[in-house]
């Protein structure tokens, strides 16, 4: 009770220096939160990817051609249709796997004569729906049977979608205009946020025929498509037995290439969310270890910074107090007592700019986090309204970012006020009431 | 100052970790907008672009003319292109294949002066194809001060023209890599007024016309090379990527209203035009991630500058409350008020040349050794360290000037007694 009375009176004694500390310990805080958020939103579980940690993809293809006359032609993107059944159709440890369109560029979409409205799109087929969890607010989605129907195919709308085109979210069975091609509403679901970035689209297109086949008249590059594939394992303990197989089919596939003197490349592992998010050239393997040990880095940059410059301001607080320091060892204190009660005492203070930390942290994401950070690739969806998409609170609240800012705290704390403790606990008592040194 | 060496060193170690911080970040900074100087080579207001698609054979409108149906979607595109032109809020459209900035890859071919050995050392460019209207949808500049209708003139003549790189590098030339292969190509300059062919491509052959400003692909990217345009005839509108379109000032907003109330000018049978977008709004979504990174290294260089004026600011105070004594007794013994500023401010400076010198050698060391920041010159890197140094200082000035001045306020009989 002592401590927190004098805690109080040396706060209100050293106003200006208390918010310093306070201010300088909530900026790291802040620092360090909207960081970790920043990278926890690769695995963040909501739905409609609400079974994250179990969705592997296989986002990639890399093809070469190794002819004579086309050495060196290579060509990058995502599978056909045959090339992903070939190695992602009924794997072993795989509950389901389905076909998801990689780049989409926003289309034009209009119905009832009124003027149309750009929408980004999603080829997918009928396990899309069962991966991921969406909600239907009206219909339901479209089966395996409807994805190769070529008048008036199905379609899947947002909410936002149907309500800018029909003023309405009952829309099931009306029709709509995408790209100059009719389609009959199937169903209708719950927006989503688009930094859920696997499951996100504003309209759903059955996968038909045009958007199996190569995206390249090119015939040495017949395999390469505009695929990616999701996996929903049983476990996650099946990644290794996945990956085996996926190795050997893949060895498969380029044995049977090889006549047309083909490689097929990047193709032989799966990836978890954060793996998929750590690549960097399109060519080469994602390095989680590398991407891990630089984030490290960083974090340990954001809590070093502060805690060193608050430091030295510490050892000049502590300087103010020596003859209270000699005080209370020439009444017994042990240098124990004066480490913890420094120590402690400045806990609460950097527990106070933690709070404020990670309260603006929390804000700063879900309000303006637009203005300074991207959570969807730029490359991937060609759309100011996603690109300037930002986490919901319940992304963002999550018990681990709660433990990570009270560890910032805690270390910020023994970094901050650890050293300057010990040397104040050295101090022998007659030194320290005399103040000849420190 | 030597008396308080433990927390000068603690002091410099924080200096050292902020400069360290704020030198990355503004390499991180000149490395994402050192393209942003360059000239984009076009001119993007009032310029809209629209791409254009043709159905797939299984869809259900698809019409099939059997071994017309080339031709007649080539007259159909011809159709909506001309309906575009006489739209009264057109000044000019053209069409693009793997040229509208913003939207095109790099296809880096290369062009040798015709009559040369096929493999000899030509120029190298990006290979943009341009319907001579584009010429004044884009507004391209001449670099030999021609005037834009002798330029369309000339693509409409069939002619070429090319690009320089930006960042050029003369003393390439005749030095090859390990596999045997020109690192260096000739000068722009050399080809205008040549017959040239592509490299694999011996028959058809061009004229450079002239050279004009290279066509970038966004303000950000790297230019990639040089440039090489090449005129294309409407045989060719079954293979282009968009329709670029040049409105009249102040046109941009009922040209957008008439087109979209207008199915007739969307879609045409078998042929349909996409999003209608002005390239300036492209350009948002293009250059977005490198305007966010701008942003966010500048925010954080200020968050750091924020860190260390707290953290020296408190010192200093401290320090200063530490040394009222001593403070007094040079005022007595005659130091103006002035000296005891300039002293602190010069403590703080000598504090920063400490820091400066550390965090030199050890960003050096960092930046060689680990891949934080690539492709910078020993040049470009001290630069860097100089104006974070400047930084820093401005920071240090302002941390310490409040203590410093509120160190000249002493009064020394007060002071001495207050001790």
């Amino acid at each position: 009770m002592n401590y927190i009375r004098q805690l109080i009176y040396d706060m209100r004694h050293h106003r200006m220096m208390t918010w310093i500390s306070i201010s300088g310990t909530a900026i790291s805080i802040f620092l360090v939160m909207v960081f970790f958020m920043v990278n926890s939103l690769s695995t963040v579980e909501e739905a409609p990817e609400s079974r994250r940690h179990l969705i592997y993809g296989a986002p990639r293809m890399f093809v070469e051609v190794f002819d004579g006359e086309s050495r060196g032609k290579s060509a990058n993107g995502g599978m056909t249709y045959e090339v992903a059944r070939q190695l992602y159709e009924n794997l072993e440890g795989v509950e389901l796997a389905t076909y998801v369109s990689l780049w989409n560029n926003p289309v034009r979409a209009m119905a009832e004569a009124k003027a149309p409205l750009s929408v980004n799109p999603k080829y997918v087929d009928s396990n899309f729906w069962k991966i991921f969890d969406f909600t239907f607010i009206d219909g339901k989605p479209f089966s395996e049977d409807e994805l190769l129907i070529t008048t008036m195919p199905p379609i899947v709308l947002t909410e936002k979608v149907a309500r800018k085109i029909f003023g309405d979210t009952s829309v099931v069975g009306r029709e709509i205009n995408i790209g100059g091609i009719p389609h009959i509403v199937k169903g209708v679901v719950k927006d989503v946020n688009p930094i859920l970035k696997n499951a996100f689209a504003e309209i759903y297109l059955p996968l038909g025929n045009s958007a199996r086949g190569s995206i390249f008249n090119d015939p040495d590059f017949a395999y390469v498509g505009n695929l990616q594939a999701f996996l929903l394992l049983k476990d996650k303990k099946d990644v290794e037995n996945v990956n085996k197989q996926l190795n050997s089919r893949s060895a498969t596939l380029n044995s049977r290439l090889r006549e047309e003197y083909i490689q097929a490349k990047n193709i032989e592992n799966i990836m978890a969310p954060e793996a998929i998010n750590t690549i960097s050239h399109w060519n080469s393997s994602p390095n989680v270890a590398k991407v891990a040990e630089k984030r490290f880095l960083i974090y340990l940059l954001l809590l070093l910074l502060p805690a060193i410059n608050l430091s030295s301001m510490m050892r000049g607080r502590m300087r103010h107090r020596i003859s209270e320091i000699g005080l209370r060892r020439a009444y017994g204190a042990s240098r124990l007592d004066i480490i913890r009660q420094f120590l402690g005492e400045n806990l609460v203070v950097t527990f106070v700019g933690g709070i404020i930390g990670l309260l603006f942290s929390y804000l700063f994401m879900t309000y303006l986090s637009s203005n300074f950070l991207m959570f969807v690739d730029s490359w991937r969806f060609d759309s100011l309204d996603v690109q300037m998409a930002t986490p919901s609170f319940g992304m963002l609240f999550t018990w681990t970012s709660f433990f990570i800012a009270l560890g910032a705290c805690l270390v910020l704390n023994i970094l901050t006020a650890g050293l300057p403790a010990w040397r104040a606990s050295k101090l022998e008592p007659s030194t320290a009431i005399s103040k000849s040194t420190y | 100052m030597s008396k308080e060496w433990r927390d000068n060193l603690w002091i410099i170690l924080g200096l050292t970790i902020v400069s360290l911080a704020i030198w990355l970040f503004c390499s991180a900074l000149f490395s994402t907008v050192r393209y942003t100087f360059l000239p984009m080579g076009f001119d993007e207001s009032d310029v809209f672009v629209v791409d254009v698609n043709t159905l797939d054979p299984s869809s259900s409108g698809y019409v099939d003319f059997g071994e017309e149906t080339e031709e007649r979607n080539k007259d159909d595109m011809r159709t909506l292109l001309t309906m575009i032109r006489d739209n009264g809020n057109v000044e000019a459209a053209g069409f693009a294949l793997n040229g509208t900035p913003y939207n095109f890859s790099g296809i880096n071919s290369g062009i040798y002066i015709k009559g040369d050995e096929p493999d000899s050392i030509g120029f190298r460019g990006n290979f943009r194809y341009y319907s001579p209207e584009v010429v004044k949808v884009l507004r391209l500049r001449s670099l030999t001060g021609k005037g834009s209708g002798w330029l369309y003139e000339k693509l409409m003549e069939g002619e070429m023209f090319v690009s320089p790189d930006p960042e050029y590098d003369p003393s390439l030339l005749g030095k090859m890599n390990e596999w045997g292969w020109p690192l260096g190509y000739r000068a722009a300059e050399d080809m205008v007024g040549k017959n040239v062919n592509e490299y694999g491509d011996s028959i058809t052959s061009y004229h450079v016309a002239d050279m004009v400003e290279l066509v970038r692909r966004s303000e950000f990217d790297p230019p990639g090379g040089g440039g090489v345009i090449i005129p294309i005839d409407e045989s060719h509108l079954d293979d282009i990527d968009d329709i670029l379109i040049r409105v009249k000032p102040g046109r941009a907003d009922k040209f957008r209203e008439e087109f979209e109330s207008s199915p007739e000018l969307m879609m045409r049978r078998n042929v349909f035009l996409g999003n209608l977008i002005l390239l300036s709004e492209k350009s948002k979504t293009v250059d977005r991630q490198s305007v966010l990174d701008v942003r966010l290294y500048l925010t954080l260089i200020g968050f750091f500058l924020i860190i260390l004026f707290l953290g020296l600011f408190g010192t200093f105070w401290f320090r200063i409350q530490q040394r009222i004594s001593e403070i007094a007794i040079r005022r007595v013994f005659g130091a103006r008020r002035k000296d005891i500023f300039s002293r602190i401010i010069a403590e703080g400076m000598l504090l920063l040349i400490g820091a400066t010198i550390i965090a030199g050698i050890i960003g050096w060391i960092l930046l060689k050794k680990t891949e934080l920041i690539e492709g910078f010159s020993t040049q470009e890197l001290i630069w860097f360290e100089i104006a974070t140094a400047v930084i820093v200082a401005v920071g240090i000035i302002l941390s310490v000037i409040y203590p410093a001045w509120k160190a000249m306020q002493i009064q020394p009989a007060i002071a001495v007694r207050n001790e």
